[in-house]
């Protein structure tokens, strides 16, 4: 690509231009891109202020393509279409034309109703006041008028598979110019007056062109002078004129047709009309005069307006094929008599639908302004309706990667932005592996807003099996109640991410919190927790602890006393909190009635001697004497040594009574 | 087309970073003035500056953010020598009815460099907290927090030395085949050798070591960056030199049975002048290039695999006199179009330096 065919987008930014300053770019997640004013330092010039400071403000810009479908009303296209999409795809390769058909109807009957939406929504008087808004309805308006017409004509010449074309061309053009026919609907409520109008003939003229007999039939009808000879003539050629069903012999029609053709024309010359120019002016178009037809051309919009309408007067039996000669005759024909007007985009593709310039019309078709919408959704129904292989074949396009490399694309736009993430997940699950690893960096990026949305998050990550998804997405919540100071919550979602560490710290933090002060946080949870507090071995040593404040506070002192003795031998006591622990045994001990038996309190006292004692040798070695204290402390008692000399004591005077008691026959 | 959205910075000087979280909806910059500001966007899409506070004595060159399962914190380095990391914490309520008040406390100042940190970042989670910083005495420094609830200590985990200052490093965040990939970068101008350097951890000397030099780089490197990877088999990294390169690394085996790294390098001149810094897009199907010469340009990876340059974005000084530029409905990204930028609301006054 040379470099004079990048587009240059121009930003006005004074600092950027100041002295030897340029201009940076970040990209942020959610498809924008962040640019700022930049720079270059080497790490040995000085450190000093720039010369340009203070001359221009310091400013970012936030800038975003610029989208339809910042709109609500824009997004539902969106939505309905990924609903529709998610069908085709379950639909498969193999299903019958007709379910395409309907896909294809389906995708349109979507554009049309919004497009009524659209102008709704345009004529309300906030947008009619919001200049940026209302130039967006405009855009939107043009881009899926574009895309519905277009489609439509993509439906009958590639995926109804026509025998002829004519018929649904005419639906076609009728649909694409409804002036006309509305003008037309109320010429004919007003019945007789109607003559009298100064558009009716020129209506009646452009109903012909686009080929609405019957229109053209029940307006004639109407007319005062509907009972002259030439008026029932008129009536009498409209009305004879075959009209090829479904089924007929074709030889058989082409005679009947040819026989009608040449009749009328006899008619013309033999002047029946001739005391009705304007009648007359019909008749010849219904005959095909060239001259006629050239006439209408110079009133036509747009280069295939009248085509089909010629087509039915002059080749009722058009079959797609003998379509793009006559299509491009019939532009020729359009350009030599309107040298001033251009071909818009627009034409350009219908010309290339109709010419069967597929690959081209697809390369036109992605430089719509819809985000690849409509191309995106259009190849993946080519691909599934395998109506266009052949052609993709015969030009050495590899339709498979195209589809995958369009519908990634489309996906990873949608689930890049903040606020259409979920319509784009349906997109990458059709994309293999790829889109799989693109769902697992992307899901955990979506700003997680509530815990309802984090739930949402998870069992979109569960579905695809993408478990580090969804351990991400727990411990981010996990450390954000962690913060937040809601230990409960914060332990809960720990648990969830099994995340063996976290559980751990937050576990620490409760036990930590409980020597201090003595009050135990997350009692509920605690309560509740069940099997779930094998997530750590800290963790398990909390819950039986915070089991053990329970009984106590419970004066249920034999079973509070059983549990601490387990503890104390369960050599997973954390060492800070050994001082809270002893602490706690201490009053069982005193007890007056022996609480703890003899061969636990020989068990406790073995337990000090053997695994704390070194915990106390170590701390000493490692910070001196002074700070034993900080580190091995109680909110009761702040001295490790008097701990111990307490302990020491309570353990003989329990063991004292204990074997009395143990002893004594009752 | 684009649409712009201007944000007064109130910086007083340049910004050299501006860093975005995780989600895209908090930004960090920093600036000559010495100063870190915190950004957050609002339902509407608005930012506005939650916290400013004067970081270091000196340039702040960089901000990195960790992610966000280690909690909201950011570390930074400067001229002065040092690199901090900052914690967000939540103030004690002040009432029930007002939000609680969140403020930046400094956990840590890491002083080991003896010159001017250039480059700092955080590991890709799966490390840990790791946390890298380059010098410009060449030294690599990797510290990590063993307590992700007490962030105040950071012991130095690694430490290699290279012949050369550095002036960038980035982590691979892939961990397909190599773990602990770091690239760094010099822009020492003086010697015609390779300037972009290759890190991994060694299993045998249990340690980081330096396990590759790009030889095809001889120019000063200003920035690097590692692609993310969405299902690649190779990893890429973007150099920001006298050119931009695009080095793609596959990993092989050699007849010994050692696995190594097949380095391939892709140059692209289309700048025609240094280019100070890269970015990629969460996808890395888009990259981002700062040159000298007043551009942005934009490039994008098309169906063969090839990067192509999409878009220039150009500054213009003129001011913010724009008009919006007349409505293209068929304008597509790629098409070939010269647009002005759409300017929405206004610039304010400026701002007194210092």
């Amino acid at each position: 690509m040379s470099d004079s065919s990048v587009p240059v987008f121009e930003l006005g930014d004074p600092l950027s231009t100041l002295g030897t300053n340029t201009v940076t770019g970040v990209f942020v997640p959610g498809n924008k891109i962040a640019l700022s004013a930049y720079r270059h330092v080497k790490h040995n010039s000085r450190d000093e202020p720039t010369e340009t400071a203070g001359e221009a403000p310091v400013l970012i810009y936030m800038t975003q393509e610029t989208t339809l479908f910042d709109e609500p009303v824009l997004r539902s296209i969106l939505a309905e279409a990924n609903a529709t999409f998610v069908t085709l795809q379950q639909l498969g390769l193999e299903a019958s034309r007709a379910k395409y058909v309907n896909i294809s109807r389906a995708y349109r009957s979507i554009v049309r109703a919004s497009l009524e939406k659209l102008h709704l929504a345009k004529m309300s008087p906030e947008v009619q006041t919001d200049e940026k808004r209302l130039q967006r309805f405009t855009d939107a308006i043009i881009v899926f008028y574009a895309a519905e017409c277009l489609w439509h004509l993509f439906e009958i010449l590639y995926v109804q598979n026509n025998q002829m074309v004519v018929r649904q061309l005419l639906e076609w053009a009728r649909f694409h110019s409804p002036q006309t026919e509305d003008r037309a609907t109320d010429l004919v409520l007003m019945e007789e007056e109607a003559s009298e109008a100064d558009d009716y003939w020129s209506i009646l003229k452009s109903l012909i062109l686009l080929g609405q007999v019957d229109f053209v039939r029940a307006m004639l009808s109407q007319n005062r002078k509907a009972g002259q000879p030439a008026f029932r003539a008129a009536e009498l050629i409209l009305k004879s004129m075959p009209v090829y069903q479904e089924g007929y012999a074709l030889q058989k029609f082409n005679s009947q047709w040819e026989h009608w053709h040449v009749d009328t024309q006899r008619k013309i010359t033999a002047n029946v009309f001739a005391t009705e120019p304007e009648l007359e002016q019909l008749l010849k178009l219904v005959a095909g005069d060239n001259k006629e037809w050239d006439a209408g051309i110079m009133e036509s919009q747009d280069w295939y307006e009248y085509l089909p309408g010629y087509l039915l007067f002059t080749k009722p039996t058009c079959k797609p094929y003998e379509l793009r000669i006559a299509a491009s005759n019939w532009l020729n024909r359009w350009t030599l008599l309107r040298p001033d007007k251009q071909l818009t985009n627009m034409s350009r593709m219908v010309t290339q639908l109709m010419e069967h310039d597929i690959k081209l019309f697809i390369f036109e078709a992605q430089k719509l302004n819809d985000t690849h919408w409509f191309s995106t959704h259009l190849i993946d129904l080519i691909y599934h309706s395998g109506q266009l292989k052949s052609y993709f074949d015969q030009h050495n396009i590899d339709l498979p990667a195209l589809r995958h490399s369009m519908i990634y694309e489309y996906g990873s736009y949608l689930m890049g932005s903040h606020n259409l993430w979920q319509l784009g997940i349906d997109y990458l699950d059709c994309c293999k592996q790829e889109g799989k690893a693109t769902i697992e960096l992307l899901l955990p990026r979506i700003p997680i807003r509530s815990e309802r949305l984090a739930t949402k998050l998870i069992s979109l990550a569960r579905q695809r099996g993408l478990v580090s998804v969804e351990e991400e997405i727990c411990k981010v919540l996990a450390k954000r109640s962690y913060d937040n100071q809601r230990y409960s919550n914060a332990l809960e979602w720990a648990i969830r991410s099994k995340d063996v560490r976290l559980v751990t710290a937050i576990a620490d933090h409760i036990l930590k919190h409980c020597s201090e002060t003595g009050k135990l946080l997350c009692g509920d949870t605690l309560t509740y927790i069940g099997g779930r507090m094998f997530a750590s071995p800290r963790l398990v040593f909390l819950t039986k602890y915070h089991e053990f404040h329970q009984f106590y506070h419970n004066r249920d002192f034999l079973v509070a006393s059983e549990l601490l003795v387990n503890l104390l031998e369960s050599k997973i006591t954390p060492n800070y909190f050994w001082p809270s622990l002893i602490m706690d045994a201490l009053p069982l001990l005193e007890s007056r009635d022996p609480k703890i038996f003899a061969k636990e309190t020989i068990t406790i006292l073995h337990q000090i001697e053997t695994a704390l004692v070194p915990i106390i040798e170590q701390n000493k070695e490692k910070h001196g004497h002074d700070h034993t204290a900080a580190l091995l402390k109680d909110y009761r008692a702040e001295n490790i040594a008097d701990i111990m000399n307490f302990m020491r004591l309570a353990c003989a005077r329990n063991l004292a009574r204990a074997l009395i008691f143990e002893n004594t026959v009752k | 087309m684009f649409d712009v959205e201007p944000i007064i910075a109130d910086h007083k000087d340049v910004i050299h970073d501006v860093v975005f979280d995780y989600y895209g909806r908090r930004m960090a910059t920093c600036s000559s003035d010495q100063t870190v500001k915190i950004w957050d966007e609002d339902g509407q899409g608005k930012w506005s500056v939650t916290s400013s506070w004067k970081a270091h004595s000196g340039s702040i060159w960089r901000v990195s953010w960790a992610h966000p399962e280690f909690g909201q914190v950011v570390a930074t380095c400067s001229f002065d020598r040092t690199a901090s990391v900052w914690e967000e914490v939540i103030g004690e309520k002040v009432s029930s009815t007002n939000a609680p008040t969140r403020r930046w406390v400094r956990r840590t100042t890491l002083v080991d460099s003896r010159t001017s940190v250039t480059d700092v970042e955080f590991a890709p989670k799966y490390l840990g907290l790791l946390l890298a910083t380059a010098s410009a005495d060449g030294i690599i420094r990797i510290y990590e927090a063993p307590d992700i609830m007490n962030l105040s200590q950071w012991p130095v985990q690694h430490e290699i030395a290279n012949k050369l200052p550095l002036s960038c490093l980035t982590w691979n965040t892939s961990t397909y085949m190599v773990t602990q990939l770091l690239a760094a970068g010099s822009d020492e101008a003086a010697t015609p050798t390779g300037k972009v350097f290759l890190f991994a951890y060694s299993e045998n000397a249990r340690k980081c070591v330096k396990i590759e030099t790009v030889n095809d780089i001889t120019d000063p490197v200003t920035d690097v960056a590692f692609a993310p990877n969405a299902g690649r088999t190779f990893h890429m990294l973007a150099v920001a030199s006298k050119d931009l390169y695009i080095v793609n690394l596959r990993g092989v085996t050699d007849a010994t049975g050692n696995s190594k790294l097949d380095i391939q390098t892709v140059k692209f001149s289309e700048h025609n002048c240094p280019v100070w810094r890269v970015c990629w897009n969460m996808l890395a199907t888009m990259l981002i290039s700062t040159g000298d010469d007043g551009c942005v340009r934009l490039w994008r990876m098309n169906y063969n695999k090839q990067w192509r340059c999409a878009a220039v974005l150009k500054a213009e000084g003129s001011g913010p006199t724009y008009e919006p530029a007349p409505p293209t409905p068929t304008l597509a990204t790629t098409a070939s179009a010269t647009a002005k930028f759409y300017k929405k609301g206004t610039i304010g006054n400026q701002v007194p330096w210092h």
